[in-house]
């Protein structure tokens, strides 16, 4: 701790100096962590109420419980910043980051889970302290990508990163863009960063994007704190179904993007209903000013979601319906929330409904559900383990949350909750969202399904009390560990770029003129976005299954086939591309390797960069025939 | 009814939140990339307008952070997004905006929380009836 995070900081300053407006970024996030967490720490432990008085001298006369819930934290924020350096990423493969955790990381995660269960169940203890374990567990679980990958991770944060571009550049909507049609009318999250990126100078919002997934699930403990604390007053219940939150949400849905910013903004909205928006019982007295600015609040937020994302204002309904079916006082804001989603789609965003109608398949319930799964058939084996896992693990959290639901029944079971819980269930019926939507379903239902798993362990004050039941709480959070781990990182691969394929990327794109054909396996491309309103693109390892067939039987012919087309075409593969698309089995596993190398047997191509993680290629110009 | 004393009698922390978009606002002027910009650029953007907001709105202390983060967001958002729509390619305007928003709404925050600093009566002040 002494060295790693000194050393970091002066590599930072050493890189600012030298003019990189990133690596500031990086040092005062480095640095707002590190004292964050130690100032939370310190303040919840020298801020420790009157009321916890007797419950501190008990603890004292039991020097191993009070060594554990003081002690947690420090020990395990020194024993994950020792993990880092021994992370080695260049042996990534199956199983993507878990084989390559060392034990301090596990028992980081061990020592923190377990104290904080210490503390929650103790019901004293200072939020601050709790707070500052759950961004700690944020930390390990989200940030440790981001301190260790040179690149930013995930290949969709980068189409995300080059849209924010787009909008650096064009300050319009333009609707004859293809490639990415979609961002072009949902705008709000690029416009937005695209105007605080130009107010700060930067040249790009790759400069921050890697911190996206810890800033994100640490601002959603906000929201997911209202919720619970609304329906519940035991303190038990509340910080137990937070970090159940933290560590059930695998779904990697925390990244750079639209969707993790509307996320929040829908859990602000439904957190503020719930609390303000109660059912009133007949001849109270009217609501007061302070309430109608609350109406106003949650107005500016529903607008601020019709823009910026194309499924979430559909939950945004879906969730206020179910509040006014519960009584709560929303009446006026769901009709607010129809009206403005439905002016967006007509008047802003019909353009690329109209070309995209299929994307609806209304009804299929079944089949959107399952279109996400991997096809445990033609899967790697290890992606077959990962995916029975995380089903696993989502199967869990599930059945607590039925246990939960039924033993709080006479208690209070909360149905507005309950509803919520399922209500995301309806946007099955709506579209396969590319395969996705199951994953979204997951995503909304999670807060309120943690809730009711939290309440299976306190489904009232009085439950949970025994010594027996004490070691329940620790025992579930760290099943749930290895739960996350596998589930979110079991796919690492895919999602992890090296230095060598950016260096690829950025050769291509700074050889690539206008109006090229830029041909890959996947999307996976670092940078591979950039100005992509001036390119055409071909991924044929997502092409239909006869194609890719085609491509696999004749390589070279059809390859060139395709690419002939352009003035200038060039094709990259890389190390993750390949992992992509053969650890879902798009592509059988060795085919990309085959079709490189008969790629660059082939006269055809012309080899013009190359590296051990990527290789790029471009169609053969003919030679000009000499003048007579 | 709000008087030209309820304005005197403000706090200064609610006229340095009124002056902080201004002050970004003129710290957009540095060059490019300068830490302070950067810095007081993000934080203003995130937190500024919602921060002066959700202080009218709410009063529960973890309602009042929730909504500074999710207001400014908010504002941000629809802020750029019309200046898309306007094909508008400032940068200076949507933080001279956002600005206008929270110097308005820090200034209603501040009157309220004097006026109400008024009417309660201070430790050991004997009220005559």
């Amino acid at each position: 701790m002494t060295s790693t995070v000194p050393r970091a900081l002066r590599q930072c300053l050493s890189q600012a100096l030298r003019g990189l407006p990133s690596a500031i970024v990086t040092a005062t996030a480095l640095t707002l962590g590190v004292v964050g967490t130690g100032l939370g720490f310190t303040i919840g432990q020298v801020r420790t109420p009157r009321t916890a008085t007797r419950e501190r001298a008990r603890l004292v006369a039991r020097p191993p419980y009070r060594a554990i819930a003081g002690a947690g934290l420090p020990v395990a924020i020194a024993l994950w910043i020792v993990s880092l350096p021994r992370i080695r990423l260049e042996r990534m493969g199956d199983y993507g980051l878990v084989p390559l955790l060392p034990v301090t990381f596990w028992a980081a995660l061990a020592v923190l889970m377990v104290a904080y269960a210490v503390l929650v169940q103790r019901g004293s203890t200072q939020g601050w302290v709790l707070t500052a374990h759950l961004i700690a567990l944020i930390a390990f679980l989200h940030a440790t990508p981001s301190v260790l990958y040179d690149t930013l991770r995930y290949a969709w944060a980068w189409k995300y990163v080059g849209v924010v571009d787009y909008f650096l550049r064009h300050n319009e909507i333009n609707s004859s863009i293809k490639e990415l049609g979609v961002n072009q009318h949902w705008p709000g999250f690029f416009t937005f960063n695209a105007t605080l990126v130009n107010a700060a100078g930067l040249q790009t919002a790759r400069d921050y994007a890697p911190w996206a997934p810890p800033f994100f699930t640490i601002l959603l403990l906000g929201p997911l704190y209202l919720i619970f604390s609304t329906f519940s007053s035991d303190r038990r219940l509340v910080w137990t179904g937070l970090a159940i939150y933290v560590l059930g949400a695998w779904v990697g849905q925390e990244y750079f993007a639209p969707q993790p910013m509307v996320y929040f903004l829908y859990l602000t909205v439904i957190a503020l209903c719930l609390r303000y928006r109660a059912p009133q019982r007949r001849g109270a007295p009217p609501e007061p000013h302070g309430n109608r600015l609350v109406g106003a609040a949650l107005i500016v937020m529903v607008a601020a979601i019709a823009p910026t994302h194309q499924l979430t204002p559909v939950m945004v309904i879906f969730g206020l319906g179910v509040l006014v079916l519960c009584r709560y006082r929303v009446k006026t804001l769901l009709l607010a929330a129809i009206v403005m989603a439905v002016a967006w789609d007509a008047l802003i965003a019909w353009p690329w409904i109209a070309e995209n109608l299929d994307f609806l398949s209304l009804g299929s319930a079944g089949d959107n559900a399952t279109s996400g799964f991997t096809n445990l058939s033609t899967a790697s084996h290890s992606q077959g383990v990962v995916a029975q896992i995380d089903r696993a693990f989502s199967a869990t959290i599930g059945g607590m949350a039925i246990v939960g639901f039924v033993r709080r029944g006479r208690y209070g079971r909360a149905p507005a909750l309950a509803l919520l819980a399922v209500a995301p269930l309806s946007l099955l019926l709506t579209s396969d969202y590319g395969g996705e939507m199951v994953f979204r379903v997951y995503l909304f239902a999670l807060p309120f399904v943690s809730f009711f798993a939290a309440a299976a362990l306190f489904p009232h004050a009085g439950a949970g009390r025994s010594w027996r039941m004490r070691l329940v709480l620790p025992a579930a959070l760290l099943v749930l560990i290895p739960g996350f781990l596998f589930s979110h990182f079991g796919k690492e691969q895919a999602n992890y770029f090296s230095r060598g394929e950016t260096d690829a990327s950025l050769f291509l794109y700074g050889v690539a003129p206008r109006g090229s054909l830029i041909a890959s396996v996947s999307r996976g491309l670092p940078w591979g976005f950039m100005n992509y309103e001036i390119y055409d693109y071909l991924r044929f390892g997502t092409l239909e299954a006869k194609d890719r067939q085609r491509v696999l039987t004749d390589p070279v012919g059809s390859l060139a086939d395709m690419m002939v087309g352009h003035h200038h075409a060039y094709l990259i593969i890389s190390r993750q591309q390949i992992a992509e698309v053969e650890m879902t089995g798009a592509m059988p596993n060795g085919s990309v390797a085959r079709v490189e190398e008969a790629l660059l047997r082939s006269p055809r191509f012309t080899v013009i960069f190359r590296n051990p993680d990527a290789v790029v290629l471009t169609l053969t110009q003919p030679v000009p025939e000499e003048a007579p | 009814v709000i008087t030209l004393r309820h304005v005197r009698m403000m706090k200064l922390r609610y006229w340095l939140l009124a002056a902080f978009g201004w002050v970004t606002l003129a710290l957009t002027y540095l060059p490019a990339g300068t830490p302070v910009r950067v810095t007081a650029v993000y934080l203003f953007g995130l937190a500024g307008p919602g921060l002066a907001i959700a202080g009218l709105v709410v009063r529960d202390i973890a309602a009042r952070c929730v909504l500074t983060v999710a207001i400014s967001a908010s504002l941000g958002v629809l802020i750029s997004v019309a200046m898309t729509l306007l094909h508008n390619d400032s940068s200076s305007l949507p933080i001279a905006a956002l600005a206008a928003v929270t110097t308005v709404a820090a200034i209603l925050w501040g009157i309220r929380s004097s006026r109400e600093t008024r009417a309660e009566p201070a430790d050991g002040e004997v009220v005559l009836r």
